[in-house]
């Protein structure tokens, strides 16, 4: 639609002509394309798109995740009930991953496992995020002696060797979902934490945060509204990265038994549970194995990706090097 | 006159730092009048920032040793606490800041951030707050503000940026807008228009308005009254009649001298000799002497007081009133 003739503004009070309105040039958009704000979520997500990988492995992790959430409705093989009668049988038309050693679909384990794998590892992610960028942000934004108390907090947490801690733990606790994602979220803050101090720190000796605190916010509203939004970049990576950090965790603690404890599937717990039956029955191996190892490389590419879109000075930093 | 809306009584604002101790700002005093424009000249590290980030309440007691008074409608801005601060800043004193390409925060569009002062210190919704922002762009001189209201900062030019920030500034109709060299970071071409917009602003919204500055042609435009910093002190001050016209000050005169002008043919600049001092070993006795060309038996041994020579001319030099008269009559007001 041609644009009518302009009305220019009324400017304040009658003022040399040449200086009555922002006089630069006005880019138009060409007639038929949108002129709409493009905000800087739409060009981190244009950025992204061409990160053909990232995009694979979004797909992958969409299509996993609806396996492991239609999971009953895909098996119609019960997760718990053997058929021994059919036990160990490979890879057929009837049972496509095999049957475990009493006659247990795989192909319905993995992808129930996969529903215990997929929450731990996001819900390890979210809350370890979600707490880490609590920490960094006040430590990065109100510095001296909180900054000093919570970075020492957070190295001491980085110092235990949390795989002992966890088998310890684990041995107190009954080992249930909740219980595997509370441990582990309490041993997945740290990094979140000291990304975000340090994207914090920077952040807030910006003009804007100056300029806000100039209007009158206030600090909870400075961060809030202000700093974290700025954030977000390095908060979103580090919290993807960190579901496949959490799927790997989780798949070591179940297989030394530590973990989700059977009879729930997980793939940790899948794999230990094949141990004995490696060469008998390569399949009860191979296919939650491969489940684990398609997640997490594709949760990385996709993190990797996202960090060229959300973050692209760290992606010339690192082609420089 | 009447009585001043803001009146500062010998500030003193000292950075400790690991190489001693940074004398930014060494006792200055000042009133800024109702609707009035004050101009604050000073070359960079002069103390002139960072008296009016006090003044805010942007500099504190956390970052630096701070004494003196700054009273804003009869209270000590200096004893209140953050909240009584808060409630000052944005709503009676504003600022602007000095590069508007980082002053705006890239992830908001620019109708939500103008109207970030109205939702820090009012309860009001977001149609009404976009009403009033898009009402403010067009105040400001922005075209099309409706449509440019949904705009992020990146989409905005230089100049359009610091419309914005100042009206971000104006929101709600503060007595004192401070302007931080707002039109340092912006183009020769631009520059002009800015400076008009708040001259044209100041008017409508009647504030009175700091104008903080390195350009004495800025400050011979708009202001009323002028003061000039050096090293974290006030050498001259008085109405913008006294400084243009019978300046007093050596340090002044060179600034004057230091000025290119499109009318005159002058062959060469005369710049001010070497550079200024550092804040941590403030010389002796008057801190300009050392770059000063009339300085005599005195100027390095005590400082010299901030003394009335003419009714509301100020200023602090050794020389003899008659001494300054001449200098500047024969040679600043002839070459400059």
């Amino acid at each position: 639609m041609p644009d009518a003739p302009e009305e220019i503004p009324s400017a304040v009070q009658p003022l040399p002509v040449l200086t009555d309105v922002a006089v630069e040039p006005e880019l138009r958009a060409p007639p038929g394309t949108s002129a709409r704000a493009r905000s800087p979520w739409e060009i981190a997500w244009l950025r992204f798109k061409r990160h053909k990988v990232a995009i694979a492995s979004l797909v992958i992790l969409v299509i996993i995740t609806l396996l492991a959430i239609f999971a009953s409705v895909i098996s119609r093989y019960n997760v718990h009930t053997p058929d021994l009668a059919h036990a160990l049988e490979g890879p057929n038309g009837k049972h496509w991953f095999g049957t475990d050693n009493t006659g247990r679909d795989v192909f319905s384990r993995v992808l129930h496992g996969g529903r215990i794998s997929l929450l731990v590892g996001v819900s390890v992610a979210l809350w370890s995020g979600i707490f880490g960028t609590f920490v960094g942000a006040l430590a990065g934004f109100y510095g001296r002696w909180v900054d000093q108390l919570l970075m020492r907090i957070t190295d001491l947490f980085l110092a235990i060797p949390f795989l002992v801690v966890l088998i310890l733990a684990s041995s107190l606790l009954s080992g249930s979902v909740f219980e595997i994602i509370l441990i582990l979220s309490l041993f997945f803050w740290m990094p979140a934490a000291r990304i975000i101090r340090g994207t914090v720190l920077s952040l807030k000796e910006k003009e804007f945060v100056e300029a806000a605190r100039a209007s009158g916010a206030s600090n909870a509203r400075i961060i809030v509204l202000h700093i974290l939004p700025n954030a977000l970049g390095p908060i979103i990576v580090i919290t993807t990265l960190n579901v496949a950090a959490a799927i790997l965790t989780e798949s070591a603690l179940s297989f030394l038994g530590f973990g989700v404890q059977p009879p729930t599937p997980s793939w940790g717990n899948l794999l230990q549970a094949a141990r004995g039956f490696t060469l008998l029955a390569p399949w009860m191996v191979w296919f939650p194995g491969l489940f684990i190892l398609i997640t997490v490389l594709a949760v990385n590419f996709l993190g990797d990706g996202l960090r060229d879109a959300l973050d692209p000075h760290q992606e010339l930093r690192a082609r420089e090097q | 006159m009447s009585e001043p809306l803001l009146e500062v009584r010998d500030l003193t604002v000292h950075f400790p730092t690991q190489d001693g101790l940074v004398k930014a700002v060494d006792g200055v005093s000042f009133t800024v009048g109702r609707r009035e424009t004050l101009g604050v000249v000073g070359e960079s590290g002069s103390g002139k920032s960072v008296t009016f980030l006090t003044v805010m309440g942007l500099i504190t007691r956390k970052h630096a040793r701070i004494s003196g008074e700054i009273i804003f409608q009869g209270e000590d801005l200096l004893k209140l606490g953050d909240d009584g601060l808060r409630a000052i800043r944005g709503a009676k004193i504003a600022m602007i800041f000095q590069d508007p390409l980082t002053a705006l925060n890239p992830v908001h569009k620019v109708g939500k951030q103008i109207t970030e002062a109205l939702h820090a210190h009012r309860e009001v919704s977001q149609d009404d707050a976009w009403a009033v922002a898009v009402d403010l762009l067009r105040r400001v001189g922005i075209p099309r503000p409706e449509e440019r209201a949904h705009q992020y900062p990146h989409e905005f030019s230089g100049g359009m940026r610091q419309r914005a920030m100042i009206a971000m500034a104006l929101v709600l109709r503060p007595d004192i807008l401070i302007a931080d060299e707002p039109t340092t970071a912006l183009d020769v071409t631009v520059q002009a228009q800015i400076l008009e917009l708040i001259d044209g602003l100041k008017e409508e919204f009647e504030t009175a308005v700091v104008m903080v500055t390195h350009d004495l042609g800025v400050v011979a435009e708009y202001a009323d009254e002028v003061q000039v910093m050096y090293a974290g002190k006030i050498v001259e001050s008085g109405t913008l009649q006294h400084i243009y016209y019978g300046s007093l000050h050596p340090y002044t005169w060179g600034l004057m001298q230091s000025i290119s002008r499109l009318d005159e043919d002058v062959d060469r600049l005369r710049p001010i000799k070497g550079s200024p001092p550092s804040l941590i070993d403030v010389p002796s006795g008057c801190a300009f002497y050392p770059r000063c060309p009339y300085r005599f038996e005195p100027c390095d041994k005590e400082i010299p007081r901030l003394v009335e020579e003419e009714m509301g001319h100020l200023d602090a030099c050794y020389l003899p009133l008659e001494e300054k008269k001449r200098v500047f009559a024969s040679e600043v007001a002839t070459k400059a």
